[in-house]
């Protein structure tokens, strides 16, 4: 994706092809790029935190806590999957075009996606600190 | 009731709930309380595609980290041995400017910590700074430059100025003019404390030799053409940021894949999936950023804090320290650009009846937005510098918070020496 | 019943534009023993025209200055003043306006949006940097700027055979400093306020494209007030509008003039020069309305119009 957007931007300078909607693919590839991203740093629980009770928690508060935190961010993730859902509904009835032939309602249709995919892999986590197990832990 | 909603979220987010979750939620229940479709959540999320300035970051961090991948920093820092060994905090002091100089382009959107920031930190390490000096001042450097021309929220506030009718007190050249020594002041008194912080640390000197300079030439010839290729191509209006990112990551792909051959080609898919899930995890905290500040505007709340101060104030002093107490908090919650078009109609008239020039106040006002950058708790910088340098968020608030007091020196005698922006324009 | 109007522009606060919206909103707020209020949300701080429209729709917002274009995905033939080269100069202007603005005002009130008369934007003349633009053919050689996602401006530019770059109003200056773009078309007004003139050094004198504002308040929220205090919004605005509609004209005269005394160069086209690119302007207004962007009728109603103007003018000339 990162190669693509570099193409893009090359072909661009070298030979002057001017895609008018080229910038427009690009900043909405960037939004992918970051949904994405996200969702792939979710499952090694990779995001930024202000962590700074639990660690001083004992064991079993602490998982108490891990539940309880997960089963929260899961809801708010599922919540603006939800609502996202509304916002592109909105622009699929307006069909509006965002580039080219393509409607706005594809390149915003990441945002409902990638949140609930995040809701659901939060509740997984949740489930798992729940009985116990261990989270798959990025480096943060 | 809003009490209690903003002590549980403060409470899910010590016990470790992602950052960007708890900005949702905040946003979510103030949209909720102010009677609000929460869809315009959707619609703020979806306004990063309207900023091209971002489209940098993403290939910025690929090349970032693929240097960080090879063995650039080490040759950086035999390079800066050779030519800066003879000087104290050499290798510091070349980073303040090149940090500078790189966000005065990118608009301390993070891009410098990712792209400048990954290499000195393990150079200045290596070198023998301590850890938390090197990570303190690749942090706080990422927004270092936004008093150089030609950064953006310069160019901004001097738009927003002449639209309120004060274009001839404000022009772009004399706002310029302005930010030079402010910066400058900046990077010199950055300088003095890293000479003074690091007057122990074990920092090997090294007179300088013809023979070790040029075979650290030798060494790093692939690497020494970069800097000049995406500055010197930036500062000619050759490249865009955006052009000049992407030829910064064919570059580097080159040099370490062909040329030095340091990266086994197997490992491109994972530097990309990690690089890739570090921009996810930043854009997605600047994406629920702009819903919360959508809230804070559709509440109106940084206007009535400003009514609250301006109602209380009896001189210019106190006028002018609360407007930096204000703009520190406001530049630690709101993105700049959100921060200058809020700010700017409501302080300007007020600072003008107090007998402040404007462009001085536009500068005093970037440079307590440069500080809210990386002032705790939610400075962006913090961060994004957490994320690129694995570490935790509390360690980042050590790190920086002396190199924040030394800013703030700066700011106060930005604020109360009028002369040092003034002194060569008026 | 009380309400409070949420209204989004993108003039910052304390601009002309704002100090006589806000005097408006006063004036109502008064008039209505405060019923109606209205709260702006001023510097574009909520986002472009689309974004304004989406929080409109959600109901965050009740209303939005907006370009007249913008709103062309409601009401189509809103675009019918933006056709290029149409107007050569105010007169014709201010004609064909004294017969079409009231049907325009009516297209968005079905369509849901309750305007209060057309702002004048002022005519959009091609302004470049490093090379004066007088050949049609030459538009090709730059990177052209136009507003984001207006399917009008999308259709003229391809007639022109512009590669336009979209950019959103803010990021313009930027572009053209660091040279993403080299050409950008809008008012001797906008380019100054936005800064753009100090990135310039060429203006065709060519009137591109004439461009209007509206402020547009959702329909359906506006009903909601008593008819008499429906009366009083009406004739306050519209007297802010007719206002900022004059002095927009002045100021854009004076600014063209302004442009020039800085040291840019005004550059004229030959008569054959300009024929070709009126040709050209032809195929792309026959062009929006062949893709269904714009009614034949309308189209036919305007240049009749100005056929009807031009013809008078004649005569009195001679
Ligand atoms: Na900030
Ligand atoms: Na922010």
């Amino acid at each position: 994706m990162i190669l693509l957007a570099t193409t893009q931007i090359l072909l661009r300078n070298l030979f002057d092809t001017g895609i008018f909607w080229g910038d427009s693919l690009l900043r909405i590839m960037v939004l992918w790029i970051a949904l994405i991203g996200a969702t792939v740093a979710t499952r090694s629980n990779n995001h930024i935190r202000i962590d700074l009770i639990s660690r001083m928690l004992p064991p079993l508060a602490q998982r108490f806590t891990a539940t309880l935190t997960f089963l929260f961010t899961s809801t708010v993730c599922i919540t603006t999957a939800h609502y996202s859902l509304e916002f592109i509904r909105y622009e699929y009835e307006d069909q509006t075009l965002a580039f080219a032939q393509v409607p706005t309602w594809i390149c915003q249709s990441i945002l409902p996606v990638a949140f609930s995919l995040m809701g659901l892999r939060f509740f997984l986590q949740g489930l798992l600190s729940a009985l116990g197990k261990e989270i798959p832990q990025g480096g943060l | 009731m809003f009490v209690i909603c903003a002590g549980l979220l403060v409470i899910i987010a010590l016990l470790g709930a992602p950052l960007f979750v708890v900005i949702l939620a905040a946003s979510i229940l103030g949209f909720i309380s102010a009677d609000v479709d929460l869809s315009v959540i959707a619609i703020e999320l979806y306004r990063i595609t309207d900023t091209p300035i971002l489209l940098a970051l993403p290939l910025f961090t690929f090349a970032g980290y693929l240097l960080a991948e090879g063995k650039t920093s080490d040759r950086l820092v035999s390079l800066s041995q050779a030519f800066l060994g003879w000087m104290p905090s050499g290798l510091a002091i070349v980073s303040f400017f090149t940090c500078a100089f790189f966000t005065a382009f990118t608009g301390a959107s993070g891009v410098t910590i990712v792209a400048v920031g990954a290499l000195l930190y393990p150079a200045l390490k290596q070198e023998g700074y301590s850890d938390k000096f090197s990570l303190g001042l690749v942090t706080t450097s990422g927004s270092l430059g936004l008093l150089i021309p030609p950064s953006l929220p310069l160019i901004l506030f001097a738009i927003i100025a002449q639209q309120m009718g004060y274009g001839e007190q404000v022009s772009i050249k004399d706002l310029f003019v302005a930010g030079l020594i402010p910066a400058a002041l900046m990077i010199l008194l950055l300088s003095f404390y890293s000479l003074w912080e690091n007057r122990s640390a074990p920092i090997a000197k090294q007179p300088f030799s013809w023979p070790v300079a040029l075979s650290t030439i030798k060494k790093a010839r692939w690497e020494i053409p970069l800097p000049f290729f995406v500055l010197g191509g930036i500062y000619s209006g050759f490249f865009a940021i955006s052009d000049a990112a992407a030829a910064t990551v064919i570059y580097v792909i080159i040099m370490e894949f062909f040329l030095y051959k340091e990266i086994p080609l197997r490992r491109l898919p994972d530097i990309m999936r990690d690089s890739m899930m570090m921009v996810g995890g930043i854009l997605l905290i600047l994406a629920v950023s702009l819903a919360f500040t959508n809230f804070l505007v559709d509440a109106e709340i940084p206007m009535q804090l400003f009514h609250v101060i301006q109602s209380n104030i009896e001189s210019k002093i106190v006028f002018l320290l609360l407007l930096n107490i204000i703009l520190l908090a406001l530049g630690a919650i709101l993105d700049i650009f959100s921060s200058l078009i809020i700010m700017i109609p409501l302080i300007l008239p007020v600072a003008i009846g107090y007998g402040i020039d404007p462009i001085h106040l536009g500068i005093m006002f970037l440079a307590n937005m440069q500080i809210g950058y990386f002032t705790p708790p939610v400075g962006m910088n913090l961060f994004i510098a957490s994320y690129r340098f694995n570490k935790p968020i509390l360690e980042l608030y050590r790190a920086t918070i002396p190199f924040m007091l030394v800013l703030m020196v700066a700011l106060l005698l930005i604020t109360f020496i009028p002369s040092l922006t003034l002194m060569f324009i008026r | 019943s009380a309400q409070t109007f949420k209204i989004a522009t993108l003039s910052p606060d304390g601009s002309l534009w704002m100090k006589k919206m806000r005097a408006g909103a006063a004036e109502i707020k008064t008039l209505t023993d405060a019923r109606v209020k209205i709260k702006f949300y001023p510097g574009g701080i909520m986002g472009d025209d689309k974004a304004v429209l989406r929080k409109i729709r959600v109901g965050q917002l009740h209303g939005g200055a907006l370009a007249g274009g913008s709103l062309a995905k409601f009401y189509k033939d809103s675009q019918i003043y933006n056709l290029p080269l149409k107007f050569k100069n105010y007169k014709e202007v201010d004609f064909v306006r004294s017969k079409l603005d009231q049907k325009i005002m009516a297209g968005f009130e079905q369509k849901g949006f309750v305007t209060f008369g057309l702002a004048e934007g002022g005519f959009a003349y091609a302004m470049s940097k490093n090379a004066p633009i007088t050949r049609v053919e030459q538009l090709k050689e730059f990177k052209v700027w136009v507003p984001s996602d207006d399917k009008a401006s999308l259709v003229i530019t391809q007639a022109y055979d512009i590669s336009p770059i979209p950019l959103s109003i803010a990021d313009v200056l930027p572009a053209l400093q660091t040279g993403i773009i080299n050409a950008v078309a809008t008012s001797p007004i906008a380019a100054i306020a936005l800064q753009w003139h100090t990135q310039v050094e060429y203006i065709t004198n060519i009137p591109l494209m004439y461009f209007y504002a509206v402020l547009a308040i959702n329909k359906k929220s506006f009903s909601k007030l008593s008819q008499p205090d429906q009366k009083i919004v009406r004739q306050v605005m519209e007297k802010i509008f007719d206002d900022l509609n004059q002095q927009n004209r002045k100021d854009n005269i004076s600014a063209f003039a302004a442009l020039q005394s800085q040291g840019i160069k005004l550059s004229n086209p030959t008569p054959q020069q300009l024929s070709l690119w009126n040709i050209k302007a032809e195929a792309a207004s026959q062009n929006l309305v062949d893709k269904g962007e714009l009614s034949a009728d309308s189209l036919k109603q305007l240049e009749s119009l100005l056929s009807t103007y031009r013809t008078q003018h004649a005569v009195a000339h001679q």
